[in-house]
């Protein structure tokens, strides 16, 4: 079921979750979504190609709008969303939560970049789960800020 | 614009690293003073060079962006291209959102740098509203609270501008109140790890 569709961007329930496709700028309306779920929501984000000023706005706008007693999880981040996560207050709190995100790291003998998706568990002490001949491409202690504002 | 005369300007260097914990203690400022990271991708680079375009009106953002997007160098990194495609949107916006000229008009620059990896993007506007000091403060910041919804002619607290810190490793700007907003930032190839991000503002009147 689409539960909202402009030029740029998709909201699709299925069974599991719901797929956000595209790019979330000014033109999302969250006020055109009707929308009250039961339970407990899954975001999946793998298909999100960008999130602008504006837009998040508007997004945290709708999750707001969202019954208190749901609980959002957000997976398949890609890394500019945990970048924002980190900058902006709302997007990530005690009851919106990012359960799995994609972790930058660069092959220096291929000279490549490298996204390894990683599960919130695999994350100890703020340190990223190492990778034979790869190097985590951040700074871990901004990237994972997330996991405390999320806990606080 | 050579009669101007600049009236204020600053360097703000900024701790990367433990940008979470900023406050006024760990800034450093250097007046007018004239600090070394300045022109290292900047000033190298012939103004003929320089790939450009004119925005007449916000909408015209999406389209310039993918045609920018689509001429980068094979080899550009993913995150390259989501930071340049973010740092474009964010200061294309601004320049429509807060230029307080009647016909606004928006440009865009972009060239590679010599190290022919790092990109500097230049996005300017006819208007010229922001305020020295206000962008000083905004990038005193770690973290953003939001703002009421922001649509196109509202003003916001600068999250885009805000934005734009964190996906580039130097910015410049130079502003000429009520005639001009130029926004200089270095994209580069791999996210910005060293230990400090350096901006720049200056400030003329006429």
């Amino acid at each position: 079921m689409i539960l909202y569709k402009n030029d740029r961007l998709t909201f699709e329930v299925s069974e599991k979750d719901i797929k956000i496709e595209g790019i979330i700028d000014e033109y999302f309306l969250f006020s055109s979504i009707s929308f009250t779920p039961a339970s407990d929501i899954v975001l999946d984000l793998a298909k999100l190609e960008k999130i602008n000023s504006c837009g998040i706005r508007e997004f945290i706008s709708w999750l707001t709008s969202l019954p208190g007693e749901i609980n959002v999880n957000y997976i398949n981040c890609p890394i500019f969303f945990i970048n924002q996560s980190n900058m902006v207050h709302g997007i990530v709190s005690k009851n919106r939560k990012i359960a799995s995100f994609y972790c930058p790291y660069f092959n220096e003998e291929k000279e490549e970049e490298v996204e390894i998706l990683t599960k919130i568990e695999e994350i100890v002490d703020m340190k990223a789960p190492v990778h034979e001949g790869l190097t985590f491409d951040s700074i871990e202690k901004k990237f994972f800020n997330f996991l405390i504002l999320q806990n606080e | 614009m050579n009669n101007m005369t600049p009236i204020k300007s600053d360097y703000l260097m900024i701790d990367i690293e433990n940008d979470s914990k900023l406050d006024h203690a760990d800034l450093c400022f250097f007046g007018n003073k004239p600090f070394e990271l300045i022109d290292t991708a900047l000033l190298s680079q012939s103004g003929d060079d320089w790939n450009k375009f004119q925005l007449f009106g916000v909408d015209e953002r999406v389209k310039t962006n993918e045609t920018i997007l689509s001429s980068l160098l094979p080899g550009t990194s993913n995150y390259q291209r989501q930071s340049i495609s973010i740092v474009i949107d964010e200061l294309t916006t601004n320049a429509f959102l807060h230029s307080n000229s009647k016909v606004p008009l928006v440009e865009i620059h972009w060239i590679y740098n010599l190290d022919k990896k790092s990109i500097t993007l230049r996005i300017s506007d006819n208007g010229g509203s922001l305020a020295l000091k206000e962008i000083l403060n905004l990038f005193r910041e770690s973290k953003m609270p939001l703002t009421p919804n922001m649509k196109i002619g509202a003003s916001g607290a600068g999250l885009g501008l805000f934005f734009c810190k964190e996906f580039s490793s130097q910015i410049y700007i130079n502003v000429v109140q009520n005639k001009l907003t130029e926004v200089t930032c270095v994209v580069p190839y791999r996210p910005n790890k060293e230990s400090v991000l350096v901006v720049s503002t200056y400030e003329k009147q006429l």
